[in-house]
């Protein structure tokens, strides 16, 4: 059996009440994510999708039941050593706001390297956002800024940031909404080969019923919060 | 924080206009009280430097600031002159330097400065090339208005026409440079110094003319001995080697007009004395410039504190305006900030990426000042240069 992930069990997160606002309430399936596994959550908007991504990346916390990642009880960190655990262990991939727009590609794939002071960036992590690039297909893009890059390219260079820091997994969150079929696919094939080659977990949060099948693990949240 | 300022770096480099527009608007407001600080310093140096090294004025009562701006400064003219003979007086009675002074015609708009021989002596002036003037005609000219006109010795200056439609008054006259003064950063370097005699001659209290005989006089027949010139006599409008024993005065010369005496007293007592005896006088006045200067200085001051009360104004509202930009700003970049924050980024660091934006912009602004500053230091330079011509 290879390494666990993620693990969540029991959980349940409560919406906080806002006044005059019904509550909401979330039950999430429990599921468990080992490293080089891949797992697409799947719903329809407002089924609590990106609730669960936030609770697995620490950044809500399960109003009950424990969520586990890399064998931490994340639910049970403070803020501040969350943040932490998720600057080390775990890459992003958003669908708005891939990339800041008065970067170069290769400064966007270093970004997570200039905000976060317990990244050292050296000449060997440079070197390593170069590679990244060429294995997005950007190598010759490096100096491009992201007005200058099509959308599937600046989701490229998005995966390429998601996987400067070496982490063990790797969470999207509709990763290739507003893209065609054809390069929804090759943005797909990319998140994928990456997190078999280097056995990282992978979960993404889509409604898009055209990449389901690429997962043997779904996680389909049917019920609207 | 070094990679803080490399993102604020990058990120006002990729909004230059807007990063300009902070930067000349916080520039404008901190350069504004230095630099009036700097000028209302100079001008009063300047000021006062002058007015203490010219202890008593003596004019016609009335107005001490015209005769101070007249006779320190070479402005304007003052409203009543003097006679000679009250510089004849002054100088017999004290010991001190005693200069006359008279201001009254210009070149180019250039003053023509009356005086005798001694005021270079007192004002400490030195000859660049050339020699001081000895005869009628001859004219000396202060370092910044030869380099002004491009006047060389030898060369020929013409006053200006004192008014245009008075047929019968003096006319413009041709004098010529013997001397060029070494720079000496006063209000003497921008006018031209000739003797008394000279600036009577611009008068037309003293000149020359075509002799007139029996055959040319309306009275000709009548006698030989009072003969009365017409109009058509040929008055001459330039001082030569030829004419100038022709060149007469037209009365006594204690009766010659000056604008002013400029005396300084040997000692405190002579001081004391001369203004207790001008105290008395009915139609004359003793100025001691420096208490005019101290007088404009404190109007310049008073004004100089209620525009630092604008600029305080100036100062709050273009620190609410970058606030506001600032404020702006972070709306448009919510994204970002999220994106950090989703990624790892702490409160901290996205405190520490405008802090460092912050500190840009004001490094620029400050540095903006500075060349602010410095062009307004040559700009008040050259404005000096010109109140004290």
């Amino acid at each position: 059996m290879s390494d666990v992930i993620v693990s969540v069990n029991s959980a349940h997160f409560s919406y906080p009440i806002r006044k005059g606002a019904s509550s909401f309430e979330l039950e999430i399936p429990d599921f468990t994510i080992h490293a080089g596994e891949q797992w697409m959550l799947m719903g329809p908007s407002g089924s609590g999708k990106s609730t669960i991504l936030n609770i697995v990346a620490g950044e809500l916390v399960p109003s009950r039941g424990e969520v586990l990642v890399l064998n931490q009880r994340i639910d049970q960190l403070a803020e501040s050593e969350r943040q932490a655990f998720r600057i080390s262990n775990v890459g992003f991939v958003f669908q708005d706001f891939p990339l800041v727009p008065y970067l170069d590609s290769i400064q966007n794939v270093l970004f997570p390297y200039r905000i976060n002071p317990r990244l050292k960036l050296t000449e060997d992590v440079y070197s390593r956002a170069l590679l990244l690039l060429d294995n997005v297909g950007l190598s010759s893009k490096s100096t491009r800024y992201p007005a200058e890059l099509s959308q599937g390219e600046r989701q490229r260079v998005a995966i390429a940031r998601a996987l400067i820091a070496s982490p063990r997994l790797v969470l999207a969150d509709e990763p290739t909404a507003g893209l065609d079929i054809k390069r929804s696919h090759e943005i797909m094939d990319l998140l994928q080969e990456m997190a078999v080659t280097q056995g990282i977990g992978l979960l993404v949060v889509s409604h898009e019923p055209q990449i389901v099948d690429r997962f043997d693990n779904v996680l389909r949240l049917g019920v609207e919060l | 924080m070094n990679n803080a300022f490399f993102l604020a770096y990058h990120y006002l480099r990729a909004t230059k206009l807007r990063f300009v527009i902070l930067v000349v608007c916080t520039a404008i407001a901190l350069s504004l009280p230095i630099n009036t600080f700097v000028a209302v310093n100079l001008l009063s140096d300047k000021l006062t430097e002058r007015g203490e090294q010219t202890p008593i004025l003596i004019g016609k009562k009335g107005n001490e600031f015209a005769l101070t701006m007249n006779a320190l400064y070479f402005r304007g003219t003052v409203k009543e002159t003097v006679s000679m003979n009250v510089y004849l007086n002054m100088a017999d009675a004290y010991e001190g330097m005693v200069l006359p002074l008279y201001i009254a015609h210009s070149t180019s708009q250039t003053p023509i400065v009356g005086s005798n021989i001694d005021y270079f002596e007192a004002r400490n002036l030195q000859l660049n090339n050339g020699r001081y003037y000895i005869g009628l005609g001859e004219v000396v000219v202060g370092a910044q208005a030869a380099a002004e006109f491009n006047l060389a010795l030898g060369d020929s200056v013409r006053s200006d026409l004192q008014n245009l439609y008075n047929i019968a008054g003096s006319y413009p006259m041709s004098l010529t440079v013997v001397g060029v003064l070494e720079p000496s950063g006063t209000s003497d370097d921008a006018v031209i110094f000739a003797d008394l005699k000279t600036v009577w001659a611009l008068d037309g209290l003293l000149h020359g003319h075509d002799n007139v005989t029996a055959e040319t006089a309306l009275n000709g027949e009548s006698t030989a001995e009072n003969l009365e010139a017409t109009a058509a006599i040929f008055m001459f409008t330039e001082l030569t080697d030829a004419n100038r024993e022709e060149f007469h005065l037209h009365g006594s010369e204690s009766e010659m007009p000056i604008s002013s005496v400029a005396i300084f007293p040997f000692n405190q007592l002579e001081k004391d004395k001369l203004l207790g005896r001008m105290a008395l006088s009915e139609d004359l006045q003793a100025v001691q410039p420096i208490e005019v200067v101290d007088d404009i200085l404190s109007i310049v001051l008073k004004l100089q504190q209620g525009l630092y009360v604008y600029y305080g104004m100036l100062l709050i509202s273009t620190i609410f305006f970058y606030i506001l930009v600032v404020h702006l700003s972070l709306q448009l970049r919510q994204g970002e900030l999220t994106l950090i924050r989703r990624i790892g980024g702490s409160k901290q660091t996205i405190r520490n990426l405008i802090l460092a934006e912050i500190v840009l912009v004001t490094l620029a602004s400050v540095l903006m000042t500075i060349v602010f500053s410095w062009v307004f230091m040559l700009l008040i330079n050259v404005g000096l240069s010109q109140l004290s011509g």
